[in-house]
């Protein structure tokens, strides 16, 4: 009878052991699937989280372009009007011009 | 009766030890999954921040070339397209001053400037003979009298001569050594010889006048 008890015993641990390995197994296998898992949720980051840098560059180059586009016809625009300001000066004092050239040529030759 | 009661109890209470350490271990290792999920998503999200500030901060700095590039680019076109309009209004100003120089209001200064000029290039020439050549136009630019007058006034003993030439595009030409040497002693040639000088003063009290600036 004890003989009988004591076999019981044994295979139950066998048995118990056996199913303590499956789920070392089972274990194993999740932290596996976690690691591939997770080195596709760290590429899916990296791509998501860089296109959108990428997303932002665009927006920063194309904020670039439009404001310089702005400058540039602003510079322009202020050159137009110096060139306005420089005609209307020259039409307004030929006679003042006339006599600095005059004044400076007489300088350069009389003694 | 009480031995198998304790026979079952005994089994019940190892296989219910198996079966907590099974659930421990399998608990354990979702709980480990979460972790290495997370670890994975806290590298990705570093990494990908550095990667980001990166990628950004190459484009500010893209960006600030593409705007100084273009802001030169202005800054130098709209400074050559003054310049363009500056040298316009120059020689017109010179176009305009040799048809004005000979009006009343100008001819004084106009002869007087010619006087000085032809004196002085006459002194530095200090030959025997001279030939001052002039056109209908510029005759009466000529002050052939005062001219002797400060040649032996300053013991230049120089032979003088005038001549009345349709050729000459100027105001005077001075020849000398059977027109060997040859002087152009117009306006214009005056102006070429001063004009950084003249465009600088034009600049200042004209071109610029008012704010305006170039």
């Amino acid at each position: 009878m004890e003989k009988k008890v004591f076999e019981t015993i044994i295979e139950l641990e066998n048995k118990k052991k056996s199913e303590i390995e499956e789920a070392l197994k089972e274990a194993e296998e999740i932290r596996r699937r976690a690691e591939v898992e997770g080195k596709k949720i760290y590429e899916e980051i990296i791509e998501k989280k860089v296109e959108e840098g990428k997303e932002e560059a665009r927006k920063i180059i194309l904020e670039a372009e439009r404001k310089s586009e702005i400058e540039y016809k602003r510079i322009m625009l202020e050159a137009e009007e110096k060139k306005k300001a420089l005609r209307e000066n020259v039409k307004n004092c030929e006679g003042e011009a006339i006599d600095i050239i005059l004044k400076t040529l007489l300088e350069r030759w009389k003694e | 009766m009480n031995k198998v009661i304790n026979f079952d109890l005994l089994l019940e209470t190892i296989e219910g030890e198996y079966e907590k350490q099974k659930k421990m271990i399998i608990d354990k290792a979702k709980d480990d999954y979460e972790k290495i999920l997370q670890k994975y998503r806290d590298e990705a999200c570093r990494k990908a921040e550095e990667e980001v500030n990166k990628i950004v901060e190459e484009a500010k700095r893209k960006a600030g070339l593409i705007l100084q590039k273009k802001i030169s680019e202005a800054e130098l076109n709209a400074k050559w397209e003054l310049l363009k309009d500056k040298e316009k209004a120059f020689q017109n100003i010179v176009d305009r001053f040799l048809e004005k120089v000979y009006d009343e209001q100008y001819l004084d200064m106009a002869k007087e400037i010619l006087f000085w000029h032809i004196y002085k290039t006459l002194k530095t020439l200090n030959v025997e003979k001279c030939v001052i050549k002039f056109n209908e136009k510029s005759k009466i630019l000529i002050d052939k009298d005062n001219l002797r007058k400060k040649l032996k006034e300053n013991g230049l003993k120089m032979q003088l001569s005038f001549k009345k030439d349709e050729n000459i595009r100027g105001e005077a030409v001075i020849e000398a050594l059977d027109g060997k040497l040859r002087v152009d002693c117009s306006f214009r040639e005056m102006i070429t010889k001063d004009e950084d000088l003249i465009k600088k003063l034009l600049n200042e009290k004209i071109f610029e006048k008012e704010g305006g600036q170039i």
